[in-house]
C-alpha cells in the first residue's frame, strides 16, 4: 500500500476523478504550452462544453454536479485535430460525453471511455481530418501520470504490458530506438484511454487479452507500420477493445468457474474417496 | 507513564508478530458488561429465557433460537439481564447483561466425565448435546448461508483457524501456551461430529498440539497472503455449497470445547488484542465473549477520548457495534472520522478491491451481482462460499459506498428460502 492506494480506499468516486485529472495535468500544460493562442482557446470551449454537460444530467437527474467530464476534455484537448473547428469540437465533444458516459448514469456506470467515443465521432464526422499525434514532451509529461495511476491501484499493468507485447512484437525486429520511438507515440492514448479502469476489462485474463486485442486492432486497422501508430488508429484500437471487454470478462468468468467446479469435484473425491 | 507503556508496546510487537504473546502480559478485564448481538446471528428469531432484571450466572442459558430450540445461548458473565431489545420481526437485536457485585452465583451445573472416545458411537449425539445445551454450539459458523448450524448436521469438513487473520490479532501459538491439552482434545471432539476431515490452518512454526490426530489435517499457512481469514482458508481447502456443508471455528472456541469437555466448565473468555493505529500501540486483553467496547477501552490505559471510533474486527472490515462480535478476536481504535460516500455513487474497479478480497472469485463481478440482486448470477459466481465478514472489507473500499454485507444477506436468505 503506497500514499495513492491509502489516499484512494477511504474515498468514493471523487477520489478517483482527482487522481486522474491530477495524472493529466503534466500532458494538458504541455500540450498549451507547445500549442498557440488557438489551443487555448479549443481547451477552454472543451472544458465549457463538457462541465455544461455534467451540470445538464446534474440537474435532470437530480444528483450532486460531479465534474467527470474534465478527464474527457484533457484528453480531447491532447489528441484533438489542429485544424478542427470549434463547433466540431463542442458537437463532438457533446456526443462523446453524452453517449459514452452521461446516458449511462455518468463515468464508471458505463463501460466507454468517452473521450475515445468523441474523438472517433470527430474523426468519422470530417473525413480527412487527422488526430494531433503527441509528442516527445507529452510522452514524458505522461509517465508522472501513469505512475500515480499505477500506484493507486487504478491502472492495472496487465493491460497496457499485453498491448505493447502485442505491438513490439507484430512489428518483427525491433531496435530499442525504435521500440522507445513506438512507446513514445502510444504511451498517453495507451495510459489514459486504453488503460482506464471504468472501460476495461475486471478480470485478469480479460485484462491481458483486452490488451492484447487492442494491439491486434493497432496492427489490424493501420494500412501499414508507419501509418499504425497514428492517433486514429490508436483510439479506435481503444474503442473496439472497450467494446470487447464485457464479452472477455464473460469467458474468463466462465473459465474461473469451469476450474473452481473441476477443482471442488476433485477435492470431494479426496474425501470421500 | 503512557509514552513508555506505549513503547513498551512497540518493543513487545515485533515480538509479538513472529513468535507469540507471553501469557502473563495479557491481562484480564473482567467486571464488563457483555452482550449476544443479533449482527453475529442475522436474522435468527429468539426465544428468551430470562427478562430485563433476573440475575444470570456465567454458562446460564439466556434465550434459544426460536425455530432450533435445541441451540442454547449462554451468558458469558454473572450478572444481571440489562436489556433484551429485538429487531425486526422479533429477530435478536441485543442481549445485554451487566455485571453485578456480590451477586450470589447459582450451582454450577454438575461437571461430566470426559465424554470422548473414538470407540464410543453414541459419543457424538452427547457431545452435540453437550455444546447445544451448554452454549458453544454458536461457536460455529456454517457455510452456507451463515450462522450457527443445524443441530442435526453432519458437515462435509469443519476448518479451525488457528491463524492470525491480520496484524492486529493475538498470536494463537502465544494465546494457546498451556492449554494444547485442551486444544487437542477439542480437535478429537470436531472429529465426531464431522463426516469428512478436520482441517487446522497453522501459521509457520507453531506445533499446537503434540502427535497426529486421526482425520485432523494440519496445513502450514507461511505468508499465504489473506489466508488468515476463516473464508478464505474454506474457499481454498473445502469450498462450501448447497451440496457441501462446511463449519467454521476459530482456535480459543475449540480449546473452550476442550475445556468443557474435560471438565464440564464453559469458558465464557477470550483474549482479544486491542490496536490503536494511529499510535501504532497493541494490547493484550482477556475479556468474555461480547465485551462492550467502550467500557473495555475506557480501562484502558491509552484510554481514547469518546469521540474514537471503536470497531469490533480489524481496520478494513471491522464492524462498527458497542459489542465485541462473537468471531472477533480484535478491536481496533480509530481517530479519523468515518467514510462518507454519496448516494449512487459507481463501482470503479481497482486493485485495492483484489487485495481485501483474496478469493479465487473476481471482486468486481461479485460486487455488480450483489449490488443489483442478480440472485442467479451471485449463485454462479460462488455468492454461498463467502458471509458478511468476507466482504466487509469490499464495503470498505468501493468507491460506490455499498453495504456488500447487507446485499449479501439477502441473496443469501433467498437462497435458502429458494433450496428449503
Amino acid at each position: 500500500m503506497n500514499v495513492f492506494s491509502v489516499f484512494l480506499t477511504n474515498r468514493g468516486a471523487a477520489a478517483v476523478l482527482l487522481l486522474q485529472a491530477v495524472a493529466l495535468v503534466p500532458p494538458v500544460a504541455v500540450t498549451l504550452w507547445l500549442g498557440s493562442q488557438r489551443t487555448v482557446l479549443m481547451a477552454m470551449a472543451a472544458f465549457a462544453t463538457v462541465l455544461a454537460w455534467d451540470a445538464i444530467f446534474a440537474a435532470l437527474r437530480d444528483r450532486r454536479f460531479a465534474p467527470s467530464g474534465v478527464t474527457t476534455a484533457a484528453i480531447f484537448v491532447v489528441l484533438a485535430p489542429a485544424d478542427v473547428s470549434l463547433w466540431q469540437l463542442a458537437v463532438g465533444l457533446s456526443l462523446g460525453t453524452v453517449i459514452g458516459e452521461l446516458v449511462f448514469g455518468g463515468r464508471g456506470f458505463g463501460f466507454l471511455n468517452a473521450a475515445a467515443v468523441a474523438l472517433a465521432l470527430t474523426v468519422l464526422s470530417a473525413p480527412g481530418m487527422a488526430l494531433a499525434a503527441p509528442g516527445s514532451a507529452v510522452a514524458w509529461a505522461s509517465l508522472p501520470g501513469a505512475a500515480v495511476l499505477l500506484g493507486a491501484g487504478l491502472i492495472n499493468w496487465r493491460v497496457p504490458l499485453a498491448f505493447l507485447v502485442v505491438v513490439f512484437s507484430s512489428q518483427g525486429g525491433l531496435t530499442p530506438p525504435e521500440a522507445l520511438s513506438i512507446l513514445a507515440t502510444t504511451v498517453f492514448v495507451l495510459v489514459f484511454v486504453i488503460s482506464d479502469p471504468t472501460a476495461s476489462a475486471v478480470t485478469g485474463i480479460g485484462r491481458l487479452v483486452q490488451g492484447a486485442v487492442a494491439g491486434v486492432m493497432v496492427w489490424a486497422l493501420g494500412s501499414g507500420p508507419e501509418d499504425a501508430l497514428r492517433s486514429e488508429t490508436l483510439i479506435f484500437a481503444a474503442l473496439l477493445a472497450s467494446l470487447f471487454a464485457p464479452l472477455l470478462d464473460h469467458a474468463a468468468l466462465t473459465l474461473n468457474l469451469r476450474r473452481r467446479a473441476a477443482r471442488q469435484r476433485s477435492l470431494a473425491r479426496i474425501d470421500h474417496g | 507513564m503512557s509514552c513508555e507503556w506505549v513503547a513498551m508496546i512497540r518493543a513487545d510487537r515485533s515480538h509479538l508478530v513472529q513468535t507469540g504473546a507471553v501469557p502473563d502480559q495479557t491481562a484480564d478485564f473482567t467486571g464488563l458488561p457483555t452482550a449476544l448481538s443479533g449482527l453475529d446471528f442475522p436474522g435468527m428469531r429468539i426465544r428468551s429465557e430470562v427478562a430485563p432484571g433476573d440475575a444470570v450466572a456465567v454458562g446460564q442459558v439466556l434465550f434459544r433460537d426460536a425455530k432450533r430450540p435445541e441451540i442454547a445461548f449462554v451468558s458469558a458473565i454473572d450478572g444481571r439481564v440489562a436489556q433484551v431489545t429485538y429487531g425486526p420481526r422479533r429477530t435478536l437485536s441485543a442481549v445485554v447483561v451487566a455485571p453485578e457485585a456480590g451477586l450470589r452465583r447459582p450451582a454450577s451445573p454438575p461437571a461430566s466425565a470426559s465424554l470422548i472416545s473414538d470407540r464410543d458411537p453414541d459419543a457424538a449425539g452427547d457431545l452435540r448435546n453437550l455444546l447445544l445445551a451448554r452454549g458453544l454450539w454458536p461457536a460455529f459458523v456454517a457455510r452456507p448461508f451463515g450462522g450457527p448450524p443445524d443441530p442435526q448436521a453432519r458437515p462435509d469438513a469443519i476448518v479451525v483457524n488457528a491463524v492470525a487473520p491480520s496484524a492486529g490479532a493475538p498470536d494463537p501459538a502465544g494465546v494457546l501456551a498451556g492449554r494444547e491439552a485442551d486444544f487437542s482434545r477439542g480437535l478429537r471432539a470436531l472429529t465426531t461430529l464431522a463426516s469428512g476431515e478436520v482441517h487446522v490452518c497453522l501459521g509457520p512454526g507453531t506445533a499446537l498440539w503434540h502427535g497426529p490426530i486421526p482425520r485432523v489435517r494440519p496445513h502450514r499457512l507461511g505468508r499465504r497472503r489473506g489466508w488468515g481469514r476463516t473464508g478464505v482458508q474454506i474457499h481454498r481447502l473445502a469450498p462450501a455449497s448447497l451440496d457441501h456443508r462446511v463449519w467454521g471455528i476459530s482456535y480459543q472456541d475449540v480449546a473452550a470445547i476442550g475445556r468443557l469437555v474435560e471438565t464440564g466448565v464453559y469458558d465464557p473468555l477470550r483474549v482479544v488484542m486491542v490496536t490503536v493505529p494511529a499510535h501504532g500501540a497493541r494490547r493484550l486483553v482477556r475479556v468474555a465473549l461480547g465485551v462492550g467496547l467502550r467500557p473495555l477501552c475506557a480501562l484502558l490505559p491509552e484510554a481514547p477520548d469518546s469521540s474514537a471510533r471503536l470497531l469490533s474486527g480489524s481496520e478494513v472490515d471491522g464492524r462498527a457495534t458497542p459489542w465485541l462480535g462473537r468471531h472477533h478476536d480484535e478491536i481496533t481504535v480509530l481517530t479519523r472520522p468515518a467514510r462518507q460516500v454519496a448516494a449512487g455513487q459507481p463501482i470503479i474497479p481497482h486493485s485495492g478491491l483484489e487485495r481485501v478480497f483474496p478469493f479465487d472469485i473476481p471482486p468486481v463481478p461479485l460486487m455488480r451481482a450483489l449490488t443489483i440482486g442478480d440472485i442467479e448470477q451471485c449463485q454462479r459466481l460462488g455468492c454461498l462460499e463467502v458471509l458478511e465478514d468476507d466482504v466487509a472489507g469490499l464495503s470498505a473500499i468501493c468507491t460506490s459506498g455499498t453495504d456488500y454485507g447487507r446485499c449479501l444477506r439477502s441473496v443469501l436468505d433467498q437462497i435458502r428460502k429458494d433450496a428449503a
